[in-house]
């Protein structure tokens, strides 16, 4: 038990330290209380996407469906069905991409770098993250870890058993488990599995073949969220022409 | 009415046309650009074509020809002075097979396209302010071409704090004021057009209160069809994508040399249905001593229905038979009827043949002198020389029928097989093994006399390698219900293991030795069988046991091992309950990552709280090992854990973690020991129980009494601090390790261990450095050990070149003073009695160790031509140990360089 308290009050003076008790803190809460009266800032919009893409905004119950430029407000929901996917492009034109059967939660606030602070919450699925340039910090979160992103591009997956996969494309993240607090740094090429408890990462190295492997399936889900278009033209008798358009989506095949 | 269908796409006599979408409304007083593209013809097979235009009130149509640039025509309408409400206009192109294209196709004279001309400001000139507007193009990138397919127009804005200033925001295309079709926000403004023609735009961002215009930005970019996004991409297209990394390392660690060469490839395409891949990897590490160094593989699929990979492959299936072990050869997968069956087969070589190397027979000449009479025993041993033991070379077959897609439910069966060959490699057993002869040959004719007539004085090394066989069956079953938010799954599987099978199955003059007689009838069956598996007395767990000197015939329960897990996922908590049991017997030679003898349960639940911001995990775990009794104790480990971490989305705050584990390890042997004093049992080397069986004393030696609790505590918390234009991220640590032996005195463990860390980025500056400081301090053995171990890390990050360029220096020292005094066996005065021994401090044995290490490391990485990198990394590490008797250890270098090409 001696060990236990001595940890407590060292958790206590970092406590101190890191300003929760500091008299600063009446200042942090009057900032974040100016942030919650402030008009909601987009934090990112629909770029493109194949049905079916729905979202749930802050406060709502109901979803609604995705369409193209659909902004995504703090908190909103987005979810993609068995043959949605979804690419988010967020307001410092980072590009969160959504495979099918995901589900995640927006979070986060435009920082003063004109960039964002914000965690996309995966509760189920797979998201591709690409971060473009510093200014800006990503956190993704899943049931078991928490990886922290600054520049870099990789994917998050939640498997079957609940475990959370980390895959780095380029950059560093850094993973942690939640449960354990362990940290990780998974720099390019190399997978970080978090136990579905959030005690251990896992790191093993992703061979070239499987990046591209995954990244070639991104490129072919981007091509098929672009509609497809038929031209239907409509000529009566005294010769008028009319031409409509349809647009659809071709059904993909099974993977 | 009569309606006559066509669908474009589908009918030949459509299949040259013109393809264009009139602009919505043009401004007045500038030209009016016009572009279109004929479809299914190029510049060279259009004649001419030209642009029909009427201002209102004109009669007649003026004619602009109109240019080409491929299949994509442009033409621009002179600005008109005088004040016309729109503009009409159709196309015409004569191709050079004589046919005449319209659009509108139907009397364009007659129906021709008509475009509004929005009137400027009449009220005086336009007033032009300069404004500083934060923003950020999202779409689409300034120079960057986008698809008609995939329209969107956006840009987002930072410096705007009023609602009001939307109400003056205004966005044109090509001059046309689109504001109205625009979704405006203070933050963010999109405009996703129904359709676009092809050819170039320009956007413009700006305020507009009467007649003052405030510019926030302007960009043009390109609309192109996809099709011809598509050809290009096909014409880019390679049959094959790939990639190719060469690497040299030039590395010393404590004086051992690790330096090679090495070069990896990946090929990947597909054809219709088919996707094929190949990889390589050659390194000049590669031994004949050694397992594979160089590996390769081939793959070719057809969609799900066959997959057949060969080569160094690494196949999964029931976990507890095969997970992820290397095989050299072919793993094979097919799916049917819709993937309800699908059948695994695994050929190849989990070991490579590597042959003994033996040094020359050893003669060792002993003389004892016993009573005054000299004796001589002379032992001729043949060793191994340096690594030369060797490896047989070991198969695999294993294979897998399931049945169910896995979407809801799977069953599988497993088989696996794995055996060695015999033949692969000359090992010597004995002198009767042929393979001796070479090493007898060599002995002097008298030696060679000697030895064969004294077979028991020859010795072979005990590192021998013996060739083993080993069948493993089982079935693995799971389940997803209501959506995957009811799991379960179950693996179950039964093993058999010879240890050696150098002698074959169990023959008679083996059984006559043994003074066992065996029916005739059993040993023809087992010689039938043996080709499945060799029966011998080397089988780990004989299904035989003798009760009353009779023998009965018995299923030891140690060979099964399954595993049951079943999670929940509701209301926000996912609760898992895990059951295992392994037995002790449980082996496959095809996964030696099995931890064996080993049973319990583990109860997990974890769940988030205040919108996903604070996680709690709750576990407990009881193990416990001696499964089939053959220990002379059973261990019980029991686990509990919480752990808590709240990960605000506000970056102002901290993120904090805690986590609290208890363990406690219980084999319930009290200690005991009736030959030492009482204030020496928990030092004691043995413990005893006598009983007095008058007139004897019967002593046994029971199993080291274990009592351990551990605590093991951490926290941590990280935050962000804005600070002169930089962003500081720290993170401090503290966690603790406690373990205290309630039955041996120097059992004990405790470390505590604090490390901070900053990383910092420049916003300025493309610079990103890192600051780490560490500090353990750990304790055992009652105090006798000690360690202080201080790190502290600087480098950082530089880029150039828009990030191409990224420089990396590092600069590390790393101290630790140790503090050692031994712990050896006092005999308490009777050295011919080893029952009341103790473990004891030896006295002035204490020494002290100090270490400095200093290490400099520095790397670059340059990618360019976009598919090309290259990068090196160097560092020298500075060893210095100040101790008695301490050995001078060589500094360490490494320097390594790696090329990376794409295609």
């Amino acid at each position: 038990m001696k060990t236990f308290f001595t940890t407590g009050g060292l958790f206590a003076i970092l406590l101190l330290f890191l300003g929760l008790g500091s008299p600063k803190l009446k200042d942090l809460v009057s900032s974040i209380e100016e942030d919650r009266r402030a008009p909601a800032r987009p934090l990112a919009i629909v770029r493109r996407f194949r049905p079916m893409v729905q979202i749930r905004d802050t406060g709502n119950v109901e979803w609604v469906e995705a369409k193209v430029a659909y902004q995504l407000f703090d908190k909103d929901t987005l979810r993609t069905e068995r043959e949605g996917y979804a690419v988010l492009q967020l307001i410092d034109n980072s590009l969160a991409r959504v495979r099918p059967n995901s589900v995640l939660v927006i979070r986060g606030e435009p920082n003063a770098r004109n960039g964002l602070n914000s965690r996309i919450q995966v509760e189920s699925g797979e998201v591709n993250l690409r971060v473009e340039g510093r200014v800006s910090q990503y956190e993704v979160s899943t049931p078991s870890a928490v990886a922290a992103v600054k520049g870099t591009e990789f994917t998050t997956r939640i498997l079957e058993d609940g475990s959370s996969e980390f895959i780095v494309i380029t950059g560093v993240v850094e993973v942690k488990a939640n449960a354990s607090g362990r940290t990780q740094n998974v720099t390019r090429r190399r997978r970080a599995v978090v136990d579905p408890e959030g005690n251990d990462i896992v790191t093993t190295t992703v061979s070239n073949q499987e990046v591209r492997r995954t990244q070639n399936e991104y490129t072919q889900l981007d091509t098929s969220a672009k509609p497809k278009v038929i031209r239907i033209r409509f000529v009566n008798a005294s010769g008028q022409v009319q031409e409509i358009e349809v647009q659809y989506f071709e059904k993909q095949p099974e993977p | 009415m009569l309606v006559i269908l066509s669908l474009a796409i589908a009918s030949p006599a459509l299949a040259q046309r013109i393809v264009h979408t009139p602009p919505l409304s043009v401004p007045s007083g500038v030209p009016v650009p016009i572009e279109y593209q004929i479809a299914g013809a190029t510049g060279e097979s259009v004649v001419e074509t030209a642009v029909f235009y009427r201002f209102q009130g004109d009669v007649a149509y003026r004619r602009i020809r109109a240019t080409a640039n491929g299949s994509l025509f442009s033409a621009s309408i002179p600005a008109m002075s005088q004040n016309a409400g729109y503009i009409e206009y159709y196309l015409v192109a004569e191709l050079i097979n004589g046919g005449i294209l319209n659009l509108p196709t139907i009397n364009p004279s007659e129906n021709p396209f008509q475009v509004n001309i929005l009137q400027t400001e009449q009220d005086g000139p336009l007033i032009t302010e300069v404004a500083d507007i934060e923003f950020r193009v999202m779409s689409p990138l300034p120079a960057t071409p986008m698809l008609e397919d995939d329209l969107l127009i956006a840009i987002a804005l930072f410096s705007l704090d009023s609602l009001a200033v939307t109400d003056s925001l205004r966005m044109t295309l090509n001059g046309v004021d689109v504001t109205d079709e625009a979704d405006i926000g203070p933050y963010l403004v999109t405009y996703a057009p129904a359709m676009l023609a092809q050819g170039s735009y320009k956007v413009e961002i700006f305020f507009r209160n009467g007649r003052v215009i405030t510019p926030i930005t302007n960009w043009t970019f390109t609309v192109v069809s996809a099709q011809s996004q598509f050809a290009q991409s096909q014409r880019r297209a390679r049959p094959v994508n790939g990639d190719v990394e060469l690497t040299t390392r030039a590395q010393s660690t404590a004086g051992t040399s690790y330096d090679f060469v090495r070069g990896a490839a990946n090929l990947r395409g597909s054809a219709g249905w088919l996707t094929y891949s190949a990889n390589g990897l050659l390194t000049s590490q590669e031994d004949a001593r050694l397992q594979p160094q160089n590996r390769y593989g081939l793959q070719v699929a057809a969609k799900h229905y066959l997959n057949v990979e060969a080569g160094h492959v690494y196949p999964s299936m029931n976990p507890l038979l095969l997970a992820g072990r290397r095989v050299y050869g072919v793993n094979a997968t097919s799916s049917m009827l819709y993937r309800l069956m699908n059948l695994q087969v695994v050929y190849g070589e989990l070991n490579r043949k590597v042959p003994t190397l033996y040094k020359d027979i050893a003669i060792q000449i002993d003389s004892t002198d016993f009573a005054g009479t000299v004796i001589t025993d002379t032992t001729y041993s043949l060793l191994f020389q340096p690594g030369g033991a060797g490896t047989h070379r070991r198969t695999l077959l294993a294979s897998r029928l399931s049945f169910g897609s896995g979407r809801f439910a799977q069953f599988g069966i497993n088989a696996l097989k794995v055996k060695d060959d015999i033949r692969s490699i000359a090992v010597v057993d004995s002198l009767n093994d042929a393979d001796s002869a070479p090493y007898l040959n060599r002995l002097s004719a008298q030696q060679r006399a000697a030895l064969l007539a004294n077979p028991l004085a020859f010795a072979v090394d005990l590192s021998n390698p013996t060739p083993q066989d080993n069948i493993v069956a089982g079935f693995d079953f799971k389940a997803n219900l209501h959506g995957g938010r009811i799991q379960f799954a179950t693996d179950a599987a039964v093993s058999a293991l010879n240890t050696n099978i150098a002698a074959g199955p169990l023959s008679q003059k083996y059984a006559d030795d043994l003074g066992v007689e065996i029916d005739a009838d059993i040993l023809n069956r087992l010689e039938s069988i043996s080709w499945l598996f060799v029966i011998n007395e080397n089988v780990s767990a004989l299904p035989i046991r003798f009760r009353n000197d009779e023998a009965e015939f018995f299923i030891p329960k140690g060979i099964f091992a399954y595993q049951n897990r079943l999670s929940l996922n509701y209301f926000k908590h996912n609760l898992s309950v895990q059951q295992r049991w392994i037995g002790p017997d449980y082996i496959s030679l095809a996964n030696n990552g099995i931890r064996r003898d080993v049973a319990g349960y583990t109860i997990a639940d974890r769940f988030r709280m205040f919108k996903n911001t604070l996680y709690v995990n709750l576990q407990a775990e009881k193990l416990w090992d001696n499964l089939a009794q053959q220990l002379s104790s059973r261990t019980y480990t029991t686990n509990y854990g919480v752990s808590t971490s709240w990960y605000p989305v506000n970056f102002k705050l901290p993120r904090v973690t805690l986590s609290v584990r208890r363990q406690f390890r219980d084999n319930n042997i009290t200690p005991r020991n009736g030959l030492i004093s009482p204030a020496l049992l928990d030092v004691a080397v043995r413990h005893l129980d006598i009983q007095s069986l008058s007139p004897d004393t019967l002593v046994t030696t029971l199993a080291t009494p274990r009592l351990n609790k551990t605590w093991q505590v951490s926290t941590g918390l990280s935050r962000q601090f804005d600070v002169f234009d930089m962003v500081h991220d720290v993170t401090l640590n503290v966690s603790t390790i406690s373990t205290d032996d309630a039955h041996f005195r120097y059992g004990d463990f405790n470390t505590r261990t604090y490390s901070m860390g900053v990383q910092t980025d420049v916003i300025r500056l493309p610079l990103r450095t890192n600051l780490n400081l560490g500090y353990t301090q750990a304790e055992a053995q009652s105090g006798l050990n000690k360690l202080d171990l201080f790190a502290l890390v600087f480098g950082g990050n530089y880029f150039l070149f828009e990030d191409a360029l990224m420089l990396t220096a590092e600069a590390s020292v790393i101290n630790s003073i140790s503090l050692t005094t031994r712990i050896d066996v006092n005999d308490n005065g009777t050295p011919a009695n080893a029952f009341d021994d103790f473990y004891a401090p030896v006295v002035d044995s204490e020494e002290e160790s100090r270490t400095y290490n200093y290490i400099g490391s520095f790397g670059a990485e340059y990618r360019f031509l976009q598919r090309h990198v290259i990068s090196t990394t160097a560092s020298y590490t500075s060893v210095q140990t100040r101790a008695v008797n301490a050995v001078t250890l060589p500094n360490d270098y490494f320097l390594q360089v790696r090329y990376q090409f794409q295609f």
